[in-house]
């Protein structure tokens, strides 16, 4: 499945507090993604509180869309992204 | 084709052989050979999906239950049912299997359980009304006792009557109380009917249930206590239960290097008249009567007796079967072929008087008797096309065909046949070939004209434009001079049909005035229906809106006299010129329809064409969500045609342009790669637009401006309905390019840079981004501060920010960003508009009353309330207060409530 990265802004800040509220949100739009065989991979959040970039698995950019309209969170834009790990280009061996 | 499976699996058996068996083979002998004993005390690893039976047997009472049972050949889906059965002892059971034949026995599966069936299903076999089969059915299901497990084993080798019957009986689970189970190998030719079947089984009662290959721990657990390494066991039969279980009923790590010989080495225990009679048996199909198996055999039931006890056949006194399919093919493929020959005569001579015709065909064809497959196979051909089977119909008559002499009187109708059965199950060039012989083969200059027409028409289908205009004008030709008649009215209807389609509208309009006269003298109402739709598509292409009265016509003539194909390519006609026109909501209707026709009389090919003008008209009309809806539908369907596929991933592409969303490119490429074979105007034109607007939206003005000269250039300026995008785009260009032909008044307004104007006409037309987008070209403030809200409503970023950049440009400060001012407000995303609509239908307005109370048009409200119910996702206006309410919106009614 493709994976994308894609970018929110929450005009008002956005805040997942690790209790149960933030537990119900959190599971309301995994559920709601699971509508559109989208997955939520994890987000990196601006320090600013406003700003989210996320990575998906979906099957296609509408599929976010669709996900995006029943969890009503907003999309700046939405990138399809491949992975690029360090971890992978490390010195050669002798052999 | 018999045992061809069991030939691919015996090629993928070249793996090193292994150290050979400590303990003789003939040892185990007397173990059972299949899965189906062999592991049914133990059923393992099936757990999951005998409890998902269960779950479904016991939901059934609330309303009948489909599941979809797939798995390779011998995965142990038989198995799973069989234990399913055994536990519900008292459950009442229905079972029917398909065999592997070469043309599919009709309603064969139906056959079997009328054998075991006290209820209505027992007298209606054997009617060659297939209404009365599929009622009997029906009645048989509903009968109590309630719940029933009905089972269609091996639907892969099903003919096209039981296809239907299982679909006829699907659409009606709800009223029933059984649990139908339909099993099927997981690996299917890309055109086998039942991908279509399984398609267009969906819905809330059915569902799919896959038999997987056996895991590794599994296989260990079965090989306990036998000296198989499992691991080396699991990795050379890939966990396929029948071949687990084959190999291990072997009893050591010395198997021989395919399932097959391990099969034929137990046969090969067998005594002389034993292997006669699995031999008969083999050739007599999956399961045959004792008696009959003797007589082929020419043996006693005691050699019958020894099979079962060597664990190849079971059964009962009357009826014996293979325990599995790729025994049977194992034994038929060993057969040496003058001995599978005597075997089918045999078989044929001892069923003449009793078996099924289809049943006998196939024999005469294994037996290799020319003049009984001549005389069987006719008949059965002619079996077949009465219960709707064409498919196998077609393969009948070919076979006919190949044996009877040439000179034979019989040869043409034969040759009708196959003609006809092969054009409606889209096998063009045997269709072709019948086609050319009959044209041919005739002396008659009446029967020659009238047949080179139909193989004109057919050539057109098959993508042969060079031939078919040969073909149909050779034909009208030939009967012009013989007097007028329905044969050159239909000709003419499709040498007019070729002409529009190649865009050559005014001969088409020409051909068609000529011929519908003629037609209508004859009273040949589907010649009529067929002239009017092209007649009027051609009229309409070109530019004169009666075209739109006469497709009216043809949809209201095709709907009367229930020509399902001619209602179908007449709404599609008729949207596609309503849609040229920007008429999208009224476009919307007719499509409607035409698509629930499609569906119901499974006419794929029109049905997909139709969903994709439906995508066009709901991208025009703003509803984004269910175009993308749309095009996701059709790519998702197997083996879309060419030109079914392109227009949906243009749309797609379209889409996500606009938005900004990754992957348009993608889309339109391989969009533009699929249109240029078809080098029809109608698909590369609007496909070079979309991918100028793309360029555009991309800020790649090299590119636009390159699209939009190849598009200058690969027209004649005629193209009525594209000459104001084309010279729209072409101003955005930066090209100078002059229309020749009048255009409509919004890219008129557009060109003299009247934006308002042409926004307040996109409007009337329900076409809202455009609306937008032309607001956007304008440099007025307020224009461009109107656009830049309208398409951040419809999340259009790139147009946006392209806007956004003009009122910079222009020094004004404090510009808005993002679309979160207006639609992010609610969390359904509604419009300003469509809020103050669903307030309205949350108070219980009626459409004529909003359109009233804000001055728009009904059709307009109409559109404005389907995007509001889809975006509150509800299917009911009064479920839009409840809705709104959950979503935390905040509808009020702007006035008094009462004032009107």
């Amino acid at each position: 499945m493709p994976r994308y990265l894609v970018h929110r802004t929450f005009p008002d800040g956005l805040a997942f507090p690790t209790d149960t509220s933030g537990h119900k949100q959190v599971d309301a739009i995994v559920r709601a993604n699971l509508d559109q065989s989208v997955t939520w991979v994890h987000s990196y959040v601006g320090d600013d509180d406003a700003t989210t970039w996320c990575i998906y698995d979906a099957p296609s950019p509408e599929a976010i869309r669709a996900a995006a309209g029943s969890t009503g969170l907003p999309i700046d834009e939405i990138h399809r992204v491949g992975v690029l790990d360090p971890f992978f280009y490390s010195a050669p061996t002798s052999d | 084709m018999a045992g061809s499976e069991a030939q691919h699996r015996h090629n993928n058996g070249n793996r090193p052989a292994v150290a050979s068996s400590p303990l003789p083979s003939s040892l185990n002998a007397r173990q059972p050979l299949t899965y189906v004993e062999a592991v049914t005390p133990q059923l393992v690893e099936r757990s999951a999906q005998l409890a998902a039976l269960r779950s479904l047997l016991h939901d059934c009472t609330l309303g009948g239950r489909l599941v979809l049972l797939s798995g390779e050949a011998g995965a142990g889906k038989s198995a799973l049912v069989q234990s399913l059965l055994e536990e519900q002892t008292t459950t009442r059971s229905l079972v029917g299997r398909c065999d592997d034949l070469f043309a599919a026995r009709p309603l064969g599966p139906i056959a079997d359980m009328a054998r075991t069936s006290v209820g209505p299903l027992r007298n209606a076999i054997g009617s060659d009304n297939l209404t009365d089969t599929f009622d009997a059915m029906l009645g048989e299901l509903a009968a109590p006792p309630c719940p029933v497990i009905v089972v269609f084993e091996d639907v892969h080798w099903a003919d096209e009557a039981t296809l239907d019957l299982i679909r006829f009986v699907a659409r009606r689970l709800e009223a029933l109380r059984c649990l139908m189970i339909v099993t099927h190998r997981i690996e299917l030719a890309s055109d086998h009917p039942l991908r279509r079947t399984a398609g267009a089984l969906v819905g809330p009662c059915v569902s799919r249930l896959t038999v997987p290959p056996l895991s590794l721990d599994a296989v260990r657990t079965l090989a306990a206590g036998s000296n198989v390494d499992p691991v080396e066991l699991h990795a050379r039969t890939g966990g396929n239960a029948f071949f687990v279980s084959e190999l291990l009923a072997e009893g050591s790590p010395g198997i021989p290097p395919t399932v097959r010989d391990a099969i034929l080495g137990r046969a090969a225990l067998l005594g002389r008249a034993a292997r006669n009679a699995l031999d008969a048996a083999a050739v007599l199909g999956r399961s045959a009567e004792v008696d009959i198996i003797c007589r082929v055999a020419e043996c006693g039931p005691e050699a019958i007796d020894e099979c079962v006890g060597a664990g190849l056949l079971e059964g009962n006194h009357r009826v014996q079967a293979f325990r599995h399919d790729l025994s049977r093919d194992s034994i038929e493929l060993a057969l040496a072929p003058l001995r599978r020959r005597a075997l089918h005569a045999r078989a044929l001579d001892a069923l003449m008087d009793q078996g099924d015709i289809v049943q006998l065909a196939h024999h005469a064809i294994g037996a290799g008797d020319a003049e009984r497959i001549v005389d069987l196979s006719g008949r059965a051909a002619k079996r077949c096309v009465d219960l709707g089977a064409y498919r196998e119909a077609a393969r009948l008559f070919g076979s006919a065909l190949s044996h009877i002499p040439a000179n034979s009187p019989d040869r043409t109708q034969l040759l009708e046949g196959r003609a006809f059965t092969c054009e409606r199950t889209e096998q063009f060039d045997g269709a072709i070939a019948a086609g050319e012989e009959l044209v041919a083969g005739s002396t008659d200059e009446q029967i020659k004209g009238r047949w080179e027409a139909w193989l004109g028409g057919v050539c057109r289908c098959a993508g042969r434009r060079e031939d078919a205009w040969a073909l149909l004008a050779s034909s009208v030709a030939r009967l012009e001079p013989l007097g007028e008649s329905v044969d050159l009215a239909r000709a003419l209807g499709l040498l007019a049909q070729h002409q529009m389609v190649s865009s050559r509208n005014a001969a088409a309009i020409l051909t068609a005035r000529r011929a519908l006269p003629i037609a209508e003298r004859f009273d040949a109402e589907d010649v009529v229906v067929h002239l009017l739709d092209t007649l009027g598509a051609a009229l309409a292409c070109a530019g004169d809106d009666g075209g739109i009265a006469l497709l009216v016509e043809a949809v209201d003539r095709a709907r009367k006299c229930g020509i399902h194909h001619e209602l179908t390519r007449s709404s599609e006609n008729l949207g596609e010129a309503l849609l040229a026109r920007h008429h999208a909501i009224d476009a919307l209707a007719y499509l409607d329809e035409g698509i629930e026709v499609a569906t119901n009389f499974e006419l794929r090919f029109s049905r997909n064409a139709l969903v994709n003008v439906r995508g066009a008209a709901l991208l025009l009309v703003g509803r984004w969500d269910d175009a993308v809806a749309s095009a996701h539908a059709v790519l998702a369907e197997p083996d879309v045609a060419a030109s079914n596929r392109c227009l949906a991933l243009k749309l797609l592409g379209t889409i996500r342009a606009r938005r900004g969303d990754p992957e348009w490119a993608a889309a339109l490429d391989e969009a533009w790669l699929l249109a240029l074979p078809y080098g029809e105007p109608q698909l590369q034109l609007p496909l070079r637009l979309a991918r100028a607007e793309a360029a555009s939206l991309t800020g790649d003005h090299a590119a636009l401006e390159r699209e939009m000269r190849q598009t200058v250039a690969s027209t004649d300026g005629g193209d009525v309905w594209f000459a104001g995008a084309i010279a729209v785009w072409c101003r955005r260009a930066g090209i100078d390019w002059e229309p020749q032909t009048k255009l409509a008044d919004q890219f008129v307004l557009m060109l003299a840079g009247d934006f308002r104007g042409a926004a307040t006409i996109w409007d009337a037309l329900g076409c809202s981004y455009e609306a937008a987008d032309a607001l956007g070209q304008s440099s007025d403030e307020a224009d461009l501060r109107e656009a830049l809200v309208r398409l951040n409503e419809f999340n259009a970023r790139p147009r946006a920010l392209q806007v956004t950049r003009s009122l910079r440009a222009m020094g004004v400060r404090e510009i808005p960003r993002g679309p979160r001012a207006a639609t992010r407000a609610n969390a359904a995303g509604l419009t300003a508009r469509e809020q103050e609509i669903a307030a309205l239908l949350a108070a219980g307005f009626a459409n004529t009353e909003i359109a009233a109370r804000l001055v728009l048009s009904p059709k307009t409200v109409d559109h404005h309330v389907s995007s509001v119910l889809s975006k509150l996702a509800v299917t009911t206006r009064r479920h839009v207060a409840r809705a709104a309410d959950a979503l935390g919106l905040d509808l009020k009614v702007e006035g008094a409530v009462g004032a009107i």
